[in-house]
């Protein structure tokens, strides 16, 4: 009975990932490519290098974590579209950390690094949580403004004292080589920061299914209302729930400098803000689905961009794919509750 | 012989539930027919069908003899089928003869004072006194109701088909309906009579048709008829045991007046609109007692449980628990003194619908060992203590670890009871345990209740059953427009000293 249950599931999201890939094959189709060879690259590429590997975990790293950062806060309900400016409060944090503490022994300044970006990933949250706990101010709203503001906070010191005056484009120096993530694996090079990533899913897991604030969370989520007659207090959780989304990704900001640009860039957010709601969406905040999905959407964007390198298509082809899988994983739980 | 209106096999199934099955009865001219039954017994749908407006998947109407199809309730009107739903249907800022005439007369211009001779004969007729220039806003439930038959006479019905029509009534107020009931039968009209009660049925009806679970399960002569035969053929068990709802208990004497577990004094709380639906509400429950609140609904009852339960701020008064004061403070405290609240809507107010029953029932116990060790819940106990309770419940679940937004109705409601006895309650404040569920579940609580009341826990039941509260309170406080009106001891219980309190007369306190 329950086999048969989990079967159909997977039976109705698989059936909404191939249609959304069936439409990107009809896109390459349309525009003149070769739709092998496109699919070829798209699912092909990350693993053909050595470099394709160690990219693809590069973009899977602030993508789990991210994505754990929307999906807690998603168990009470709550939106937190604002993991793309804590991500860069995040890293924001690790350089300044970097460049205050620049003496300190490599392992230290490491722990340091780490913890400021989560600490100003932690403080952008704070405000969207305090503006809720204290004036009911919907979270969407705050925290797509302080994406803006994060920006701008990222161009300003960007083209600050630590600005790196030969590059051609708005950034830091370097931070010290001994507050750089040590690798773990050289060949493909993989830093540190994936064994701590994959941590987190299990922590989160742990969090919001075995613990007394976990199951608060999850009971605000399906009826504030009733948690409320029942005791909990309300007021504090969601905001909570935003801060530690602020936290984990934070941290993914400061790995994404600790042990991939060693400096803050502008525009170094990529599309990660976006990708990671799609991922945390896609499992319906379930933390353990989301170590699966981020990697699927690593790999399929290594992918995209290969494809754009080696064929000439647009990597704005596998936005619409990433949507649609979205699209038709909504649509198949709406025929699945029309079933019923 | 041609009866009035016949029901022939008529089927009718929703989704996966066959609501009726193969059910057939007929209505005679000058009769009140009883249907009788428990929720979901398929009372309502039955008439509805009647009524126009279901359509039966299978199965014939016929009216005096001739078959004929009702698709809506303009069809039905033409037949002069008229139904009064429980919810009624009117507009509350006309008054009473402009509710009645609405759809009911033709032509461009209304003159009020043409008809108002008719509608005045028909009311005195029938002894349903309403004044027709009244707002329908500013008129009580049950006037409201005399205004819906009325109505329907003036639409010249020939069968009134009533859906749990002492709903929300005084038991006075009640009376005034059976005796016009009485005089409309004999003025030739016939009624259906839809109900759950079986005194009621008893009362009123000429002839009692049973049904159980989409089934007609007998048809009984209301005069010969017993409580037993008419509970056995709802249950559709033989030899049902006796039931607390109609067993005299002897709940002891009250002497000596033991201690006070919850004290009210002058408690005012405001509404939703800052006006007071609470005044100066006073009262005590006692150890091991059973405190009724009897009112019509929406007299205050919610807003002065909700007010116990730490849900709402009072505007003003106190409230006391075991001598210490916990005006204003939050539901959580007051859940640790061992308080647990039952509210009247299982589902906005109680139920995490996405959650699991083992979840949904430790809400609010979740941070008390055993169920917690440290900062994480122990599962495995949760599960183990809820599935006793579900067993002992018999709550149909195929297990504690499907969401409990898929249960029924019914279900739902026992996983609010079990939420309230899981940790040796203190004080209950339940709000409606029973109501819409089966005669075997509703037994079951009010024996639960009456256990727990001999073992020293004190229950305040709101309720707007009067036959429930009678049968089990110690006292009953009777409500009347957030006020009270008095308090009654078991010894002094009465039926319509309850009913004339319920409308606003002051009783002994």
């Amino acid at each position: 009975m329950d086999l048969h249950k989990i079967l159909r599931e997977i039976a109705f999201y698989s059936t909404g990932i191939t249609v959304a890939f069936v439409v990107a094959g009809l896109s390459l189709i349309l525009m003149g490519h070769d739709i092998l060879k496109g699919y070829y690259t798209l699912f092909f590429t990350s693993f053909s290098s050595l470099s394709g590997i160690s990219l693809t975990i590069l973009k899977f790293i602030p993508l789990l974590l991210m994505s754990l950062g929307f999906a807690i806060p998603l168990m009470a309900r709550k939106y937190n579209v604002g993991v793309e400016g804590q991500f860069l409060l995040g890293a924001i944090g690790a350089v300044t950390v970097a460049f205050s503490l620049s003496s300190l022994p490599g392992p230290i300044l490491i722990t340091l690094i780490l913890t400021g970006g989560v600490i100003f990933g932690a403080a952008w949250a704070l405000i969207p949580a305090l503006m809720l706990y204290k004036f009911n101010v919907n979270e969407i709203i705050s925290t797509i403004l302080l994406n803006f503001i994060s920006f701008y906070l990222v161009d300003y010191i960007a083209t600050g004292p630590w600005r790196d005056v030969f590059a051609g484009h708005p950034m830091t120096l370097p931070i010290p080589d001994q507050g750089i993530l040590p690798l773990i694996i050289q060949n493909p090079q993989i830093n540190m920061g994936f064994i701590l990533a994959l941590l987190f899913p299990f922590l989160a897991y742990l969090y919001v299914y075995r613990t007394v604030r976990g199951y608060e969370l999850r009971a605000v989520g399906a009826n504030p209302r009733a948690s409320m007659i029942f005791g909990i207090n309300t007021n504090y959780i969601a905001p909570l729930s935003l801060i530690i989304g602020g936290m984990l990704s934070g941290l993914a900001g400061s790995i994404e400098v600790a042990g991939l640009h060693y400096r803050l860039i502008e525009g170094m957010h990529s599309n990660y803000g976006s990708l990671s709601i799609l991922i945390a969406l896609i499992c319906k905040g379930n933390p353990i689905g989301v170590i699966l999905t981020s990697f699927f959407i690593s790999v399929i964007e290594i992918g995209a961009s290969g494809m754009q390198r080696t064929m000439g298509v647009p990597v704005e082809l596998i936005f619409i794919v990433e949507a649609l899988i979205l699209l038709f994983i909504l649509m198949a739980d709406v025929v699945k509750a029309r079933k019923k | 012989m041609v009866h009035f209106i016949e029901m022939r096999e008529i089927s009718k199934r929703f989704g996966d539930v066959q609501a009726l099955d193969n059910v057939s009865i007929y209505i005679d001219k000058n009769e009140v027919v009883g249907l009788l039954g428990e929720n979901g017994a398929g009372k309502t749908t039955l008439m509805n069908i009647l009524y126009g407006l279901y359509k039966a998947d299978k199965g014939e109407i016929f009216i005096e003899g001739k078959k004929v199809k009702i698709r809506s309730p303009k069809d039905a009107l033409s037949y002069k089928i008229v139904m009064v739903h429980q919810h009624f249907k009117l507009i509350p800022n006309f008054t009473v003869i402009e509710n009645i005439l609405l759809g009911s007369v033709k032509g461009m211009k209304l003159n009020l004072k043409t008809y108002e001779e008719e509608l005045s004969k028909i009311s005195r007729e029938f002894g349903l006194d309403v004044d027709l220039y009244e707002k329908v806003r500013e008129l009580p439930v049950g006037i409201r109701q005399r205004v819906e038959i009325l109505r329907a006479l003036f639409r010249g019905a020939r069968l009134l088909i009533l859906d749990e029509p002492t709903t929300n009534l005084t038991p006075q107020e009640v009376d005034v309906l059976l005796s016009a009931l009485k005089r409309m039968t004999k003025a030739g009209l016939s009624i259906v009579f839809i109900t759950h009660k079986v005194k009621e049925a008893m009362k009123v009806a000429d002839r009692i048709i049973v049904l159980k679970a989409g089934k007609l399960m007998g048809v009984l002569d209301g005069a010969l008829a017993s409580e037993e035969k008419l509970i056995e053929l709802m249950m559709g068990v033989r030899d049902v045991k006796p039931l607390v709802l109609f067993s005299n208990i002897d709940l002891g004497s009250l002497e000596p007046p033991k201690e006070e577990v919850l004290i009210v004094e002058n408690l005012k709380v405001q509404g939703e609109k800052g006006e007071i639906v609470v005044n100066n509400v006073s009262f005590t429950l006692r150890r091991g007692e059973i405190l009724g609140v009897a009112g019509v609904s929406g007299n205050g009852q919610r807003e002065l449980v909700e007010a116990l339960a730490g849900i709402r701020r009072p505007a003003s008064g106190k409230i006391l628990i075991n001598g210490i004061e916990i005006t204003g403070a939050p539901p959580a405290k007051i859940f640790q003194m061992g308080v647990f609240y039952i509210p009247e809507d299982r589902i906005g107010d109680g139920l995490l619908p996405t959650m699991s029953v083992s979840e949904n029932v430790i809400l609010g116990h979740h941070n008390n060992p055993p169920f917690k060790r440290g900062i994480l819940m122990d599962w495995n106990i949760v599960h183990r203590t809820v599935e006793k309770y579900v067993k002992e419940f018999k709550v149909k679940a195929q297990n504690v670890g499907i969401p409990a937004g898929t249960l029924s109705g019914g279900n739902i409601q026992k996983l609010q009871i079990i939420r309230a006895l899981i940790r040796e309650p203190k004080i209950i404040l339940a709000h409606n345990p029973t109501r819409g569920l089966d005669i075997a579940t509703v037994d079951m609580i009010l024996r639960k209740f009456l256990e727990l009341r001999n073992k020293g826990a004190s229950i305040l039941l709101i309720s707007e059953d009067l036959d429930e509260l009678m049968s089990i309170c110690d006292r009953i406080m009777v409500m009347y427009k957030g006020e009270v009106m008095g308090i009654i001891r078991r010894e002094n219980f009465d039926l319509y000293k309850i009913g004339a309190m319920m409308a606003g007369m002051r009783g002994a306190q």
